[in-house]
């Protein structure tokens, strides 16, 4: 099958969505195809920016630091410009889905995790602003009977460590389970429920009868699968209660929202999306791209674009692969630059202060974002990549992962011919 | 015959040191015979050799050529077990293969050689072979089939504890031996060191037994005593797929990455061997792990494609005056009143297929010295009692049969106060681990059993979950404990344990030393897995992040 595109974006998570979106805004005929989910339904459904430096040393002023970055990470690459230029593109586009995302101006937040823990983010749906949590004295902890992912005492047990909620007093309240069945229940399900009219009024009904009025509640995301904000609007002017939902282990409902979001938007601005399809080869010829080829059981689709931006992922998303002692980029078998030797990809901890090296391993580019050799020459004149397949940062270790990604993502897109 | 004091809680008659197979087999059998012993181990139970090793239980055609001696022991051992344990051991039966290259003259010799040591052996035909085992496609020349077994070693001990346990029989774990006493050329005692608190005490015994395998040497050595043991380090590599049906062995002189053992839903593929200075040196290279996959894959071609869960390494505690597979794996009983000690005693060598015979040889001369005239009972009873029909079915009502029969393999008696949890609060019934379908109630009453686990150890051991884990086997499927974990320590915060201990600290340690297994193999489906793990514990949970103040 053929047809002409002026951009295909290969990959279908938090980068390629933002790519598309980013290309559709200037009018590029755009393609998405996408094998996997990508990472947000693993992730919290934000966007950090830069979270921790050297030492895992928390940083609040994620702007000053990213000035102190060496040159081969990406976010120096393309600039602080770039960078607020990207952000600005995200709330605009977010505001327009009618889930806005936020941040805090120029500072850090930190959002409460499942252990009780702290975790800096940048960017996050307004809805999500945690001060009521550092305003009130009280706080109570949300549980739900039979919820298996989420235990209310072992976020206490975290939180009542944490030095900014010294002198508050906490809560645990739990729910009764909304189903027949009280255990062995995720909160995607009852999140699920909650989306549907009849799984809503349960919500409102429970959290009348067991939850004070004007109190701020920490929950796992109990509010529904999709990117409304209504619910909780809701709740805040009936009750005047605030709701802040941690993230959870995947299925990760903030994360789910987060694509729905986009996806919603995506298929507004008429991008095609083509699911289920994995790239499995390409037509080259003299540093030019001219199509790319899926395959499954039945046949060979022929796809042809002039330029295409590659947001495949790293080694967990499938866009890198690796072996003993080396590793390439799957779509265009680009070496990657790693050890011989298995053991000088990684430190002893792996959540260790020492960064691994594995964390940082990817395709290395010019400022336009297309791949280039050891020497410097450019491997494609075409192709872009954007995402976790670069190399040059550590999204978990930096708390950087979707910043990098929707910058990325965002100047792949603008750097395109006529874009 | 030596009088004995009077039993108190810091005089027993019998003081055993090691808690690895050796050890409790021991404790076991003293304790059926009236006899009140106490075990001490310088960790938890099952953390040296008898948690490092393939899983196999030998038929003993293994040495058939190099060792008679011990293939027939292992044959008839093999049987024993087979009877009393059938709950540690899945009856997979074995094959030896030999391919293109392995000396046909060899296979005679191992033929003659079974046959003398009483291990029956078949041929089987090639086309037969392709069809029971589809992933054996190396160029074979013959296959002989054997009645190998694979056996599951922390069930093994943790069976013969509970078993020892109702006989009256006591164990510590985290109690080190510091130190051996003795007056006028006789033991009077030893002194242990809580490793966990740095706490000391003296307990008082008229008999000491050193049943510390790779360490024998070192124990020994506290009572000015040297043993020639050599620890000899090998890898093992567990692979999350069962690839083979069988035990498979290569049918030649042994040597290097001849064996594969399947354990449930995994396979184990081993070894190497390598002289080391340290018992504890369970070092794991991936040199050495690529050597041993491109030996292994002229047995199965596709064995590089299969994902790794984990490397992990043991020394074997070899009785030699050389070394390596030259050391006999044959056991020997030594008594030490032949080096001027009265009252102590070690056992070294062996493997853990003949655990149950060494540590009955150990106990007949414990009993020759107590003057007590009781015969050895260890292979007559069951180590875990047949469980009731009725329990079995009012079981039925809460998990499916798999379930079902995993949980009494590893609590083996223990399983009815599983199930009272369970039936008291359905909530238990819910998965913990969904890799090795361990249900809440079965966490909790390991957790909780009093007597094997007290819970004010949470406060004092990072090592909680790890101890749990070799009582129930999370963390030790196919997510490595990404799920389970965050869900154990969870439980631990739910039941009211330790509201002063910071949980994340139990629970960054338990990644960390699933970690250490996987950094040497850190490519493919492995490495995927640990980007899912940093961005699980990184970026969701922050487990490892600063308190943060402003």
């Amino acid at each position: 099958m053929k047809s002409e595109y002026d951009l295909i974006v290969v990959g279908g998570g938090f980068t390629g969505l933002i790519a598309a979106l980013a290309a559709a805004e200037s009018n590029k005929k755009t393609l998405l195809i996408t094998f996997g989910a990508g990472s947000l339904a693993v992730g919290g459904g934000i966007v950090d920016l830069l979270g921790a430096g050297e030492n895992n040393r928390l940083i609040l002023s994620p702007f000053e630091e990213i000035r102190e970055l060496p040159e081969n990470h990406p976010y120096s690459l393309l600039g602080l410009d770039k960078i607020r230029q990207a952000l600005a593109f995200f709330e605009r586009i977010t505001r327009e889905g009618g889930y806005p995302y936020v941040a805090n101006g120029d500072k850090n937040t930190f959002m409460v995790t499942p252990i009780g823990k702290l975790k800096p983010t940048y960017m996050f749906y307004e809805g999500q602003r945690p001060d009521i949590l550092k305003e009130s004295r009280d706080i109570i902890i949300l549980g739900v009977s039979g919820l298996k992912d989420f235990f209310p005492e072992l976020l206490l047990n975290g939180l009542s460590r944490q030095p900014l909620f010294k002198g508050k007093r906490f809560k645990v309240i739990t729910l009764p389970s909304p189903f027949r069945k009280d255990w062995d229940l995720s909160a995607f399900e009852i999140s699920a429920f909650v989306t549907r009219d009849e799984g809503r009024d349960w919500f409102k009904r429970v959290f009348k009868d067991n939850i004070p009025k004007n109190a701020a509640v920490l929950s796992p995301p109990l509010l529904g699968i999709e990117p409304d904000g209504s619910l909780r609007r809701e709740l805040k002017d009936s009750y005047g209660t605030a709701i802040i939902e941690t993230a959870t282990l995947p299925p990760s409902v903030l994360g789910i929202r987060l694509r729905k979001l986009l996806t919603d938007l995506l298929k507004a601005k008429g991008v095609a999306i083509i699911e289920a399809a994995k790239v499995t080869g390409n037509e080259v010829k003299n540093k030019i791209c001219s199509a790319l080829f899926t395959s499954d059981n039945k046949r060979l689709r022929r796809y042809e674009a002039k330029e295409f931006i590659i947001a495949t992922g790293g080694f967990f998303g499938g866009g890198a692969v690796s072996l003993p002692g080396k590793a390439h980029e799957m779509i265009f078998n680009i070496d990657l630059d790693v050890p011989l030797f298995q053991e000088e990809w990684s430190k002893n901890k792996l959540l260790g202060v020492e960064r691994h090296p594995f964390g940082s391993f990817g395709v290395k580019t010019d400022s336009d974002l297309r791949a280039i050799d050891n020497s410097g020459e450019i491997i494609l004149e075409n192709v872009r990549f954007a995402g976790r397949i670069l190399s040059g940062y550590d999204f978990a270790a930096e708390k950087s992962g979707n910043g990098v990604a929707l910058l990325t993502a965002y100047a792949a897109a603008k750097s395109l011919n006529n874009a | 015959m030596k009088p004995s004091a009077p039993f108190s809680n810091n005089h027993y008659p019998v003081i055993i040191i090691g808690g690895g197979i050796t050890g409790i087999g021991i404790l076991r059998d003293l304790s059926m015979r009236g006899i009140k012993a106490l075990l001490v181990e310088q960790k938890d139970l099952c953390t040296g050799t008898s948690s490092h090793f393939h899983g196999l239980l030998h038929s003993g055609a293994r040495y058939a050529v190099s060792d008679g001696e011990a293939a027939k022991e292992c044959m008839e051992e093999n049987l024993i077990l087979k009877e009393i344990a059938p709950h540690a051991i899945e009856r997979t039966e074995g094959f030896f293969v030999s391919i293109d290259g392995d000396e046909p003259a060899y296979a005679e010799k191992w033929v003659a050689g079974c046959a003398k040591a009483g291990i029956p052996t078949a041929r089987v035909d090639l086309k037969t072979v392709v069809n029971l085992e589809p992933n054996l496609r190396g160029n074979m020349t013959a296959v002989y089939r054997v009645p190998d077994s694979a056996v599951d070693g922390f069930r093994l001990i943790w069976q013969n504890a509970y078993s020892a346990q109702s006989y009256g029989g006591v164990f510590r774990t985290y109690a080190a031996a510091t130190a051996i006493h003795s007056e006028n050329g006789a033991v009077t005692g030893i002194t242990i060191t809580n490793i966990l608190t740095g706490e000391s005490e003296r307990i008082s015994c008229d008999y000491l037994v050193n049943a510390a395998g790779s360490w024998v040497a070192a124990v020994a050595r506290l009572a000015d005593i040297p043993i020639g043991i050599t620890p000899d380090r090998g890898l093992l590599i567990a692979f999350n797929y069962r690839f083979t049906e069988r035990v498979i062995n290569r049918l030649h002189p042994a040597g290097d990455a001849d064996i594969f053992v399947p354990h449930g839903a995994i396979t184990i593929f081993g070894t190497t061997s390598v002289k080391v200075e340290n018992p504890a040196d369970t070092a794991v290279s991936s040199k050495e792990a690529l050597y041993m996959l491109n030996i292994g894959e002229k047995v199965f071609p596709e064995l590089k494609s299969y994902r790794i869960l984990r490397g992990f390494a043991g020394t074997r505690p070899l009785f030699s005056n050389g070394g390596g597979r030259d050391a006999t794996r044959n056991f020997m009983v030594m008594d030490h009143e032949n080096d001027g000690l009265k009252g102590f005693i070690s056992i070294a060598g062996g493997k853990l297929t003949t655990y149950r015979l060494m540590a009955e040889k150990t106990s007949d001369l414990v009993c020759k010295k107590m003057g007590i005239d009781k015969p050895c009972r260890t292979r007559l009873e069951p180590l875990v009692k047949k469980i009731d029909k009725k329990v079995y079915k009012r079981a039925r009502a809460y998990f499916p049969k798999l379930g079902i029969d995993l949980s009494i393999s590893r609590q083996g008696d223990n399983f009815r106060n599983v199930l009272n949890r369970i039936a008291s609060d359905k909530k238990k019934s819910a998965l913990l681990c969904e890799c090795e379908l361990v249900t809440r109630g079965e966490f909790e009453e390991v957790l909780f059993r009093s007597g094997n686990y007290p819970i004010e150890h949470l406060e004092l051991t990072l090592g909680t979950l790890s101890d749990v884990r070799r009582r129930t086997r999370i963390g030790m499927g196919t997510c490595q404990g990404n799920f389970c974990a965050y869900r154990g320590v969870g439980t631990i915060a739910e039941t009211g344990g330790v509201p002063d201990t910071d949980l994340s600290l139990i629970l960054n340690k338990f990644i960390e030393e699933r970690w250490a297994g996987i950094r040497p193999l850190l490519w493919g489906v492995q490495l995927k897995e640990a980007e899912l793990s940093r961005g699980i514990y990184q970026t969701i949970l922050n487990s490892a992040g600063e308190p943060y103040e402003e």
